[in-house]
């Protein structure tokens, strides 16, 4: 009778519980981050609390402000550095939260994870309910290894088809955001299903989960299927929890989406529900492109990047910044040659973290700019300045559209 | 059992919170006391400056979407404000806003235009909102369950602070 998300949660709240209960739920893991996690700490501090309840299920990651940029941020930095050797905390400095929480091993299917980062959702890719929260709450479930939850109503969305070549998850993602808009998940889950999600790779599952926040969903969830089986088993983990859906499960809406039918998608600012195929955005000029962040920094975005470079003796004529999602990224572009030809095409190669995704590390477009980037938001003023417009769309539209300086005529 | 009065500035949909409080702001400090005076700063030049005592934000849809920052909750609580009246609310910034005891009431507020006086009252039978120009008068279910006791201490930290004072008062008897 439920939905995967009903099913997780009732494994969690130790009853069978149904969308629109008010329920206490276990956590698994717990994932923060230099940005929210001081502001945990203080929390946490303030409501008197003294030990945290599972240091062994939370991970604190420094991924907004790599490297440290001044001594205030340092103050910052050292408190959550404290707090995690006061209590047994695992503390990385390997790149964004999301893909480092994910490598760490974390990201199990049928766990319910919550972040104080609302892009924590791209972990429904592996059968979990994860959700962002924010420090307060992060703080509270340190201290009492649970927190309450509404167990949302499901939005179901079946894919059909295959996506066409030169399509990837992020212009699914984009595509499913115009039809949902900027709300159109807010209080609910999203649930994926169809034939269609055999074509849908590991990384684009990932992508599509985390921009599910920008339709201000609770959580994605895949179901896992045997693409996902193979390679949560290939990192040495279990996906003996995954938890299905029943047949008779009831959604609030149930949607149907022919894969093959989206074009290569982009977002116009100030927006990312507003998304229009890339070729009614054909021929604006780019300054500056943007490639990494925790939507697409991964090795399979840069592979395909590295594909569409390999096509042309051309530099990039847009100021491009590049931005692996972790260490270990970067380590792979290196032993493929990736960081090599993306650097010698003219890129700027920063170090693994958000970058200048929220204007938290270095990269602040100048007045005027045209930026093309591979993130999930381009709110006004997003990167740092209030008179630049941002675009989102694929690593391969980003990294086209940087070789010529204008968003390509063709896909 | 509490009662609010004050004008009403308006907004439209999706304000995110990075329109609330820019996300490059953080770099310099997270106490709300020195954010405030850059609060809607992107949307809205200026927009301190109009916060007197009493002040309720009023918006459209989805009020406070995009990044789950905390901070975007905290300093309106530190500008003064404690209700917000929207159509409805991101799920995080709901919780957040609760948990820093600020009041997020969702309504219809299509009738609201910038600088009416609304007065809000809070009672066990629900949560009276009236609009003094249009004298319009709607009435909201309490919050419930742990929401509402949050929100009765003053936010998390208070609730919090009350539950280890009742425990130790426990293992004390």
């Amino acid at each position: 009778m439920g939905t995967i998300v009903e099913k997780i949660l009732s494994r969690k709240a130790g009853k069978d519980v149904r969308a629109g209960e008010i329920i206490t739920a276990e956590v698994d893991a717990i994932l923060t981050n230099d940005a929210a996690g001081p502001l945990a700490i203080d929390y946490f501090r303030k409501m008197g609390a003294g030990k945290v309840v599972h240091p062994e299920r939370i991970a604190a990651i420094v991924d907004h402000y790599v490297p440290c940029p001044n001594s205030r941020v340092a103050g910052l930095h050292q408190m959550l550095y404290d707090f995690c050797s006061d209590n047994g905390i695992r503390l990385s400095t390997s790149g964004i939260a999301h893909q480092v929480f994910d490598e760490l091993g974390y990201v199990i299917p049928g766990r319910l994870i919550i972040g104080s980062d609302s892009h924590t959702t791209t972990h429904g890719y592996a059968g979990c309910i994860a959700i962002g929260v924010g420090a307060s709450d992060t703080a509270s479930a340190m201290i009492d290894g649970e927190l309450w939850l509404k167990v949302p109503e499901t939005i179901l969305v079946e894919f059909k088809g295959s996506l066409r070549s030169g399509v990837y998850g992020k212009d699914v993602a984009l595509y499913l955001l115009s039809v949902l808009g900027a709300a159109g998940g807010n209080y609910k889950a999203i649930e994926f299903t169809g034939e269609g999600l055999s074509s849908l790779s590991i990384a684009d599952r990932k992508t599509i989960c985390n921009l599910a926040a920008e339709c201000s969903a609770k959580c994605a969830v895949f179901p896992v299927d045997s693409i996902a089986e193979e390679y949560i088993s290939s990192r040495g983990l279990s996906a003996g929890e995954a938890v299905y859906p029943d047949k008779d499960a009831s959604y609030l809406e149930k949607l149907t989406i022919d894969l093959g039918s989206i074009p290569p998608m982009i977002s116009k600012p100030a927006r990312s529900d507003i998304a229009v195929p890339v070729s009614e955005c054909a021929g604006l000029r780019i300054d500056m492109a943007v490639i990494g962040t925790c939507t697409n920094g991964r090795i399979e975005d840069f592979m395909e990047v590295d594909r569409i470079l390999c096509e042309t003796e051309e530099p990039f004529r847009s100021e491009t910044l590049v931005i692996p999602a972790s260490q270990a990224v970067l380590s792979e572009m290196m032993e493929r040659g990736y960081a090599q030809r993306l650097v010698a095409k003219g890129a700027m190669l920063l170090p693994p973290g958000c970058g200048p995704c929220c204007g938290s590390s270095p990269g602040t477009p100048r007045d005027g700019m045209n930026v093309i980037s591979t993130a999930n938001r381009n709110f006004i003023g997003r990167m740092g300045n209030v008179r630049s417009d941002i675009y989102l769309a694929s690593p391969v539209t980003v990294a086209r559209a940087a070789l010529k300086g204008r968003i390509p005529r063709e896909d | 059992m509490a009662e609010y009065r004050g004008k009403a500035l308006c907004f439209g949909d999706n304000i995110n919170t990075d329109y609330i409080i820019a996300s490059r702001r953080k770099k310099d400090t997270i106490n709300p006391d020195e954010l405030v005076k850059y609060i809607m700063e992107d949307i809205r030049p200026g927009f301190s400056s109009l916060i007197e005592p009493g002040v309720m934000l009023a918006a459209g849809e989805n009020f406070g979407c995009g990044s789950a920052m905390e901070v975007a909750a905290q300093i309106v609580k530190a500008a003064g404000i404690s209700i917000i009246i929207a159509k409805s609310f991101a799920r995080s910034y709901y919780r957040n806003a609760i948990n820093n005891g600020v009041m997020p009431l969702e309504m219809d507020t299509s009738d609201i235009q910038e600088g009416d006086i609304i007065s809000v009252s809070t009672s066990d039978d629900g949560i009276h909102v009236v609009n003094e120009r249009t004298g319009r008068h709607s009435v909201l279910p309490p919050f419930a369950g742990k929401a509402g006791d949050i929100l009765a201490a003053g936010g998390i930290i208070e609730y919090t602070q009350n539950r280890f004072a009742q425990e130790k008062k426990g293992e004390t008897q």
